[in-house]
């Protein structure tokens, strides 16, 4: 508005902003007022200026990030995860302990932000974007892109079992898990002993044709091996998600990582001590790999799978292996 | 399937547990976060790859950091004032590469909301998007306060925190940001046949070929301190 150079005795553009702001002295902010009361041109200035920050306000929401974009750095987030993996010391259990009281509180702090971000539906949008989305990182990291995720995996039960057995015995022969042979006992399956000398005899070659992990057959593969571990679990008679939020210094039942045995390469991976309700060797993204089961650190419905790069287990056994992915899921 | 798991668990206890080492915290907070982070990020950058780079180097960075969090504020405004300086640094830089800050119409159109294109009358677009093309002519400052505040409706106070200044310097950005606006407010009446008087009184074209002008507004005029901070020029009662 060049209207407003006209005489020097009109208020500078920013003035009036900054009067609209409160930002004025008040004797300039008065004397400024009063000219607004008579000069047409910058009490044009004036509404103008709130008609931008209408204007600005007035763009719909936002949409959300586009799942390109989310899976992207979801992708290096887990590589950023995996070389931390390699470098940080393991935080002890009791900091995984999180109290109810603190969750809940946490959960309306966290929705009382939310709604400061204006308007209601922008929140809603959000919230379903997110939802939307949910399936955006796992699938990426998939090769396939079906987000049916119970199908594929539950089929192949009868030989995801033997599988487990094969590690069962492979562990058992190495002294490393007396509670495995429970669950051989569990299934008695005596066709799984010459599986299991095979697996025990060559496990990396053997792991080719043991089975392929994928993000969409993984709570089928987890499933299967929680079934098949459940009668270790119960004769464990602990709740395995409590005894993790105990302090250290309860003692846990068996060993850390007490259970179906892995490399301590693969353990050191996880960055946990507890009890492994599951594991079993196999392929993910064409590297030979492990499947880990553990309770879920905080919530005892759900449990947490880990792929763990099992090369370490060769290359470097005095090494941690890298994690490659991790999901909970529910736990029956 | 996977939203239940931490539903109940807030966000510091999610970072807390990140910094114990539970694999999937992180990313539940960022699935919380990321789509304003990116609303943020996209608006402050006007570009999609530079918005992408700028949050996910972010969100590294959040995560390397997290234990340097001390809930002195909302996890929320710690991610956001994290995305606000990565992307704060890219603009700089970016303005500095470049000579003009030209914005083709797909670079601007890729801002505004697909159900928007698809539903709001067509002035209202292209008020949006000369609204973007203008923004993009700010000093980063003052363009990242109108994007918190005016935009995406944070309290001043809030955006205060994001941008670690006191409330007053976001005021003054505001208030500085919206001025500087005001020539593609002049260009918009100019087409309005209701608004004649305005009209006449505009310099011809300010704004009409805004896209292409890099140039400050000539309409707020000479008075106007320009490029650099009228904040120090003016000393007046603020910061």
């Amino acid at each position: 508005m060049t209207s407003t150079t006209g005489t020097t005795r009109h208020p500078d553009v920013s003035e009036i902003a900054d009067l609209g702001e409160g930002l004025l002295s008040p004797s300039r902010a008065a004397e400024i007022r009063n000219h607004l009361l008579s000069c047409v041109p910058c009490e044009e200035v004036r509404s103008s200026l709130d008609e931008i920050e209408s204007l600005l306000g007035s763009f719909s929401a936002p949409a959300p990030m586009p799942t390109d974009v989310a899976a992207r750095i979801d992708a290096a987030l887990a590589a950023e995860m995996r070389t931390q993996d390699r470098t940080t010391v393991v935080a002890p259990p009791e900091s995984l302990d999180v109290s109810r009281e603190t969750s809940s509180r946490g959960t309306t702090e966290q929705s009382a932000v939310q709604s400061a971000g204006r308007p209601a539906e922008r929140v809603t949008g959000a919230g379903t974007a997110a939802q939307r989305q949910r399936s955006g990182p796992s699938a990426s990291r998939s090769t396939r892109p079906s987000p049916d995720s119970t199908g594929p995996g539950r089929r192949s039960s009868g030989s995801r079992r033997r599988i487990v057995l094969g590690t069962a015995f492979g562990a058992g022969l190495l002294g490393l898990g007396a509670l495995l042979f429970q669950t051989a006992d569990a299934t008695s399956d005596k066709g799984a002993a010459s599986d299991a000398a095979a697996a025990h005899s060559q496990p990396s070659a053997d792991s080719k044709t043991a089975g392929e992990f994928t993000v969409a057959g993984l709570p089928g593969q987890v499933r299967d091996l929680l079934d098949a571990s459940a009668p270790t679990e119960r004769t464990e008679g602990t709740d395995s998600s409590d005894s993790e939020a105990q302090p250290s210094g309860t003692p846990l039942v068996g060993e850390p990582l007490a259970g179906p045995a892995v490399p301590p390469c693969v353990q050191r991976a996880l960055g946990r001590t507890s009890t492994v309700l599951g594991s079993e060797p196999g392929e993910y993204e064409g590297t030979e790999s492990y499947l880990v089961v553990l309770p879920h650190p905080t919530d005892s419905a759900q449990v947490t799978a880990y792929l763990v790069d099992a090369r370490c287990a060769t290359s470097d056994p005095s090494g941690t292996g890298s994690l490659m992915f991790s999901h909970a899921y529910p736990r029956s | 399937m996977d939203e239940a798991i931490f539903a109940d668990t807030g966000d510091q206890e999610l970072l807390a547990l990140h910094v114990a080492g539970e694999p999937d915290a992180f990313g539940e907070l960022v699935r919380r976060h990321r789509d304003r982070l990116w609303a943020v990020a996209l608006r402050t950058l006007g570009d999609r790859e530079e918005a992408a780079d700028a949050v996910q180097d972010a969100l590294i960075s959040a995560f390397r950091s997290a234990h340097t969090f001390r809930g002195q504020s909302a996890v929320t405004t710690w991610l956001h004032r994290i995305t606000v300086n990565a992307c704060l640094d890219r603009a700089r830089k970016a303005a500095s590469r470049r000579t003009s800050p030209v914005d083709t119409a797909e670079r601007l159109d890729q801002l505004l909301e697909p159900h928007e294109s698809a539903e709001a009358p067509a002035e209202r677009q292209d008020l949006h998007r000369e609204l973007l093309a203008a923004l993009a002519t700010l000093p980063p400052d003052q363009r990242a306060a109108l994007i918190l505040v005016d935009m995406q409706g944070y309290p001043v106070a809030e955006a205060a925190l994001i941008l670690d200044v006191p409330s007053g310097t976001v005021k003054s950005r505001c208030a500085r940001g919206r001025a500087r606006l005001l020539p593609l407010l002049a260009h918009l009446r100019g087409r309005d046949t209701e608004n004649t008087q305005e009209t006449s009184k505009g310099p011809p074209n300010t704004g009409r070929n805004l896209s292409q002008d890099p140039s400050v507004p000539r309409a707020a005029g000479p008075r106007d301190a320009g490029a650099h901070d009228p904040a120090a020029v003016q000393g007046g009662g603020h910061v």
